[in-house]
């Protein structure tokens, strides 16, 4: 700002007269400060000594108390000699030193008494200025600046204001007390010393208002003080270019993969487009990705700087790491564009998105399960293989208004349609516990489905003048239709105790089903600060959903499928009303923060059948404390605690199932007399990190009991069927529980590798009933895990990580078929980067769990990746890699789970061995940052 | 910010002689406390260097600028006495940047200043880990101006420097309080530093009160016994090796804790 160096010199040559320039040859220099208009001498004043050429400071000290002062031992040299003292004149003298001379005494320094204060000079812009509310607006872009041109030389252009040769700013005949940039005041460099680039054209628009006292901006009061400011806002980094990635790869076998994604800038408006196909695990673009080039679906990040991931926008052509998890074989192929557009000030935003895609899965599954009765048990084999395929586009389109400082409205559609083909194929036999058979089957199930769906949101936020009080308010109406053309054709043998065929049961319908939803929600919240640190919320929420469900199964004559099977056909119709109210009462000071939640919810279902005449009609009331406490004790310390009740209410397909003879052995059965259960949750967690040492601890724990709870009332017959209801269990309370440790640092003293070591424990104990016996289930897995890594940039990485665990799952039923044993995890990766920007990496895992009173053989898996790459161009952004996946050719789909009295294993398909070339490109036109 | 102007200047020196002024002792304060603010920008500290473009990162400093101030104020005391200071945290609010990480500047310190040998017992409290250094006053070049500023109701000189050849800073200082002192680390101009500017690291220091008082006996800071007394080299060395491939923010941090 101040080019204070022409201001010092001529500062200097006005007191020059005062007293000739002085050439002495000397290591010392002495002096004395004197008031010579009253003779007093000056105590305290201060003697700065300094280079002449820079005026860098080389000694100073003060005054004694008759005036003397004294420096020693000073080098050869020009000098500055600068006396000050308060409401006195500085008084400057030029020394040279030459060192011949030991000693140089100035004698007496006379100062003069400033008696009085100078007032401003006015100068009044007589420009032709622009008022914008309080504050006066220079678009930058309107005047020429040399290339390399100051900040200055651009404020010396603007209408109304002036900068004086020494630097002084004037604006409207007031001096500028601060000058700005981007809000933070400037002070302006030192050439000598450093340059901070700034330059004219790097500057957006000058910003000229009264700033208010610092106080009243605080307190809301205005003291009426002001203070002329200027503040520069510097352009965004300037958003004009492309970037992307390209990324294609084959194995050796029909396996390949192709992405290219493309974001283009043109200053606040983007577009976006991507593709992809293959039929490796990948789906289309995951989280990242997607917030860059599919227009950010399902993902937002809070104003506390979380994240929020809504998984209910995602559809099964999407998923949060972009792979496929499922059972099968995908192949896959995913397309869309994005656009989005700011304008008038950013105060109105679009955002529009379109995508289409299409998922093929074929595979085939292996299941064993055991189900224990009380008195034997149920042995079943079955395999599953299937052929499906899903076609889909949608589009969604968000529109955001700033309607005023304190008020914004957002509009969002979206819509989309559909298309299905299913098939599955399905063969099982049920065996007893001696071994005997009891049934067998197959059923084959092919479906057609056709769904259209459209929805709309709509929310309005207001604050008010008084911080902490906010008013929203959001409705969202949806609708949905969907089409089923299905075929069922099964057939299922029976054998009693001697080995006989008992009975056959055939069935061989076509299903056409159809059906309609609409709904609307709507949302009020209102907030209010009752003091600095009480704050309460209140919210209401209302719910109407209206929906027909028609289900037609006709029976196959031999020629058609034409006899309406009304035993198996329905028509549904359901009303809901949802009302709920919430306060919450919040406590927020330093570093402590409590809430207390009270809400109520009302539910009303009416639902009819068509057919049957069957009506039901229910209401459930709910009421959901919660009590949420947390204690910041550092920046990345911080206890949490809290307690959340709710009632669980019963499903409208436990109360009164749609009958199904989609599968025969399993048949569902209502209960209308199901009561709600209640769920009481606790959590607690302490979390420490200490990101310079690398210093973490994490500790996490929660329970949950279900008070009076509904289980399933499981009831298996001699021929193998098996029938589902459900019924409250009082007296019992079924748990569920975690609890997990981690600790990991940087370890010095071994080669400053980070080791972390994790323990666990979870498990759960539930209750059903099983052929009228009361079964309580009891399964838990601990395990502890201890993990090494290390990464120097550009030398080698590797992480290691093993861990045991001990498994149970017991039921009380059949306590000698415990399913008790033995796991052991391993996972293993690194890489190491040769010279010509070549790597190599492996990434390797194991898995293997012993065998079982259930399950007699132990299950393993070695999967081993290994591969190697090069980068290519200046910054290393084509690269070139060759990788073998699951080189052990051992990769199969594999999961043990207990539920209730059913044990089960079941294995499927999934990718294996492979040998893979790919090519992947990262473009980027954009400029690079100042 | 220079008011003066040449012509008034002259004027008023002709009037120095005309009007026979009469001369007054200043006041000077040889030991007192002062309470200073300490602003850091910390949009400008969450935004350099991060990749604007990704659109995510976009979001988080969209979210970030939301829910913070742009500016994070703490409060210091420095007492001092003609021939020490002790620098004190009094308040600093903790504050983590989320997706953004940590942000230096933020620390709170113990600093011990002996104006005698001009050594220095510094303590700073960086996320939870303390960082301690007993050595010389580091070097500092200051440059003298001649531009004013009012602070605390004193009347203070502008002197820009550079610390350690490398950090800029702009100091504002008054001689009517004695010790040679500032801030922090801050010191070695004719006077005590009222208000000291980082003006690339984004973070100011402005005295807000200067109480002239006596200050009992000040004890210097608790250094860490484990790691004994470690001089600024030493601690250099030790946080390079810890954060120096952090890259610019590392960079950042090792300022803000050896400065």
């Amino acid at each position: 700002m101040q080019n204070f160096r022409y201001v010092f010199l001529s500062f200097i040559c006005l007191l020059l007269w005062c007293k000739g320039v002085v050439y002495a040859q000397v290591s010392q220099i002495k002096g004395q400060v004197v008031d010579t208009s009253m003779n007093t001498n000056l105590e305290h004043a201060s003697i700065a000594l300094m280079h002449a050429k820079d005026s860098i400071l080389q000694a100073s000290t003060r005054s004694d108390s008759k005036g003397k002062f004294q420096f020693d031992q000073v080098e050869q040299g020009d000098y500055l000699l600068w006396v000050s003292y308060p409401k006195y004149t500085d008084f400057v003298q030029n020394l040279h030193l030459d060192g011949s001379s030991e000693s140089l005494d100035l004698g007496v320094m006379h100062m003069i008494l400033v008696a009085n204060l100078m007032h401003e000079v006015v100068i009044t812009g007589n420009h032709m200025i622009t008022i914008k509310g309080d504050t006066i607006e220079y678009d930058a872009k309107q005047f020429t600046l040399q290339e390399h041109a100051k900040v200055e030389d651009l404020l010396a252009q603007l209408p109304g204001i002036q900068v004086d040769a020494d630097g002084t700013i004037t604006a409207q005949g007031k001096t500028v007390e601060k000058v700005l940039v981007d809000g933070e005041e400037f002070f302006g460099d030192d050439p000598t010393l450093v340059t901070r680039n700034i330059r004219g054209d790097m500057v957006d628009k000058v910003q000229l208002y009264d700033k208010k006292s610092d106080q009243a901006s605080f307190t809301g009061i205005d003291d009426g003080e002001r203070t002329k400011t200027i503040n520069i806002a510097l352009k965004e980094d300037s958003k004009n270019g492309m970037f992307g990635k390209l990324d294609a790869g084959k194995a050796h076998n029909d396996l390949y993969l192709g992405q290219a994604m493309v974001n283009l800038f043109k200053g606040d408006q983007k577009f976006a487009a991507y593709v992809t196909s293959g039929n490796t695990n990948r789906l289309g673009l995951n989280w990242r990705e997607s917030q860059n080039y599919g227009g950010g679906s399902g993902i937002g990040v809070n104003d506390d700087g979380g994240i929020m991931i809504s998984l209910s926008g995602q559809d099964e052509l999407e998923s949060f790491d972009g792979r496929y998890h499922g059972d099968g074989l995908p192949l896959a192929h995913n397309g869309g564009v994005h656009f989005d557009s700011k304008w008038a000030d950013k105060k109105h935003s679009i955002n529009a998105n379109y995508k289409i895609g299409s998922l093929k899965v074929t595979g085939s599954s292996e299941t064993l399960s055991q189900n224990n009765l009380p008195d034997g048990l149920l042995d079943s084999r079955s395999t599953a293989s299937f052929d499906n395929y899903l076609f889909r586009h949608k589009a969604d389109l968000r529109y955001e208004v700033q309607l005023d400082s304190t008020s914004t409205l957002r509009l969002g559609v979206d819509g989309g349609t559909k298309h299905s083909n299913t098939s599955s194929r399905y063969q099982a036999k049920t065996f007893d516990e001696t071994g005997s058979q009891l049934n067998d089957g197959q059923r084959a199930v092919d479906n057609a489905l056709d769904n259209q769906h459209f929805n709309a949101d709509l929310l309005w936020n207001k604050k008010f003048k008084r911080k902490g009080r906010t008013l929203s308010i959001g409705l969202r109406p949806s609708i949905a239709h969907t089409q089923t053309d299905g075929y069922l054709d099964a057939q299922n043998r029976f054998y009693n105790a001697s080995g006989t065929l008992d009975s056959t049961a055939l069935t061989n319908q076509e299903k056409v089903q159809e059906e309609k939803q609409q709904q609307i929600n709507s949302s009020m919240t209102y907030t209010e600060p009752l003091s600095d640190a009480w704050s309460l919320a209140l919210s209401y929420t209302m719910g109407l959903q209206t929906g027909t469900s028609k289900l037609l199964s006709y029976d196959y004559d031999g020629q058609a499928y034409s006899r309406l099977d009304s035993l198996y056909s329905n028509d549904y119709r359901l009303n809901s009303q949802h009302h709920g109210i919430s306060g919450t009462l919040r406590y927020a000071q330093d570093k402590t923060n409590v809430g207390f939640t009270l809400g109520w919810n009302h539910t009303r279902l009416d639902q009819l059948d068509g057919f049957t005449r069957d009506a039901l009609k229910r209401a459930f009331n709910d009421l959901r404390p919660r009590i949420q406490f947390s204690y910041k004790i550092g920046p990345q310390k911080a206890l949490n605690l809290s307690y959340n009740g709710r009632a669980t209410q019963p499903s409208l397909q436990q109360i009164q199932p749609l009958r199904s003879n989609l599968d025969p052995l399993n048949v569902y059965i209502g209960n209308p007399d199901l009561q709600p259960a209640y769920m009481h949750s606790l959590n607690a967690s302490y979390n420490s990190y200490k990101p310079i040492s690398g210093e973490s601890l994490f500790v996490y724990a929660y329970v949950n009991a279900n008070h009076d709870p509904i289980v399933q009332d499981v009831t298996s017959d001699e021929l193998g069927r098996t029938s589902y209801r459900y019924v409250n269990l009082g007296g019992h309370t079924p748990l569920n529980y975690n609890a997990s440790f981690s600790y990991g640092k940087n370890m010095k003293a071994l080669g400053d590798v980070r080791l972390s070591l994790d323990l666990s424990t979870r498990g759960n104990t539930y209750y059903n009933r099983s052929n009228g016996a009361l079964n309580k289930t009891f399964t838990n897995s601990s395990s502890i895990n201890l993990r090494i890594s290390k990464n120097v940039a550009n030398s080698y990485r590797f992480n290691f990580s093993v861990g045991p665990s001990y498994n149970i799952q017991e039921a009380s039923l059949q306590k000698q078929l415990s399913n008790k044993g033995f796991g052991l995890r391993g996972l293993g990766g690194g890489g190491i980067y040769l010279p010509g920007k070549f790597e190599i990496f492996t990434d390797a895992s194991y898995l293997y769990e012993g065998a079982t009173e259930v399950f007699d053989e132990p299950f393993n898996k070695f999967l081993w990746d290994m591969g190697v790459r090069k980068k290519f161009l200046k910054d290393a952004s084509l690269i070139v890699t060759l990788a073998a996946y699951d080189i052990l050719d051992q990769n199969t789909g594999f999961s043990r789970t207990a539920s209730y009295n059913i044990n089960t294993q079941k294995t499927y398909d999934t990718l294996h061995r492979y040998l893979m070339l790919s090519v992947s490109w990262d473009f980027n036109s954009m400029k690079a940052k100042k | 910010m220079l008011r003066k102007c040449h012509s008034f200047l002259i004027l008023l020196v002709l009037m120095g002689f005309i009007l026979q002024a009469q001369g007054q002792y200043a006041h000077f304060i040889r030991s007192g406390s002062i309470e200073y603010e300490r602003r850091v920008n910390l949009y400008a500290l969450v935004s350099e260097g991060r990749n604007m473009q990704d659109a995510l990162t976009e979001q988080f400093f969209e979210a970030f600028k939301r829910s913070n101030p742009q500016f994070h104020t703490s409060t210091f005391r420095l007492q001092f006495t003609p021939n020490n200071s002790l620098y004190e945290a009094q308040e600093v609010k903790a504050m983590n940047a989320g997706f953004f990480g940590q942000i230096p500047w933020l620390s709170a310190s113990q600093v011990f200043t002996d104006f005698n040998t001009d050594s220095v017992q510094v303590v700073r409290e960086i996320y939870q880990e303390n960082y301690a250094y007993q050595d010389q006053q580091a070097p500092i070049i200051w440059k003298l101006t001649n531009e004013t500023r009012e602070i605390a109701g004193f009347s203070c000189r502008r002197a820009n420097g550079l610390i350690q050849d490398s950090i800029y800073v702009v100091a504002f200082y008054s001689t009517e309080l004695l010790p040679p002192g500032g801030p922090e680390t801050f010191s070695g101009l004719p006077g005590m530093i009222l208000g000291i500017a980082l003006p690339h690291e984004h973070v100011t220091w402005f005295a807000t009160k200067v109480e002239e008082r006596q200050v009992e006996r000040m004890e210097a800071p608790e250094i860490d016994k484990k790691t004994g007394p470690m001089d600024r080299k030493t601690l250099e060395s030790k946080l390079e090796e810890q954060i120096g491939s952090w890259g610019s923010r590392g960079q950042g941090f090792i300022r803000a804790t050896l400065f």
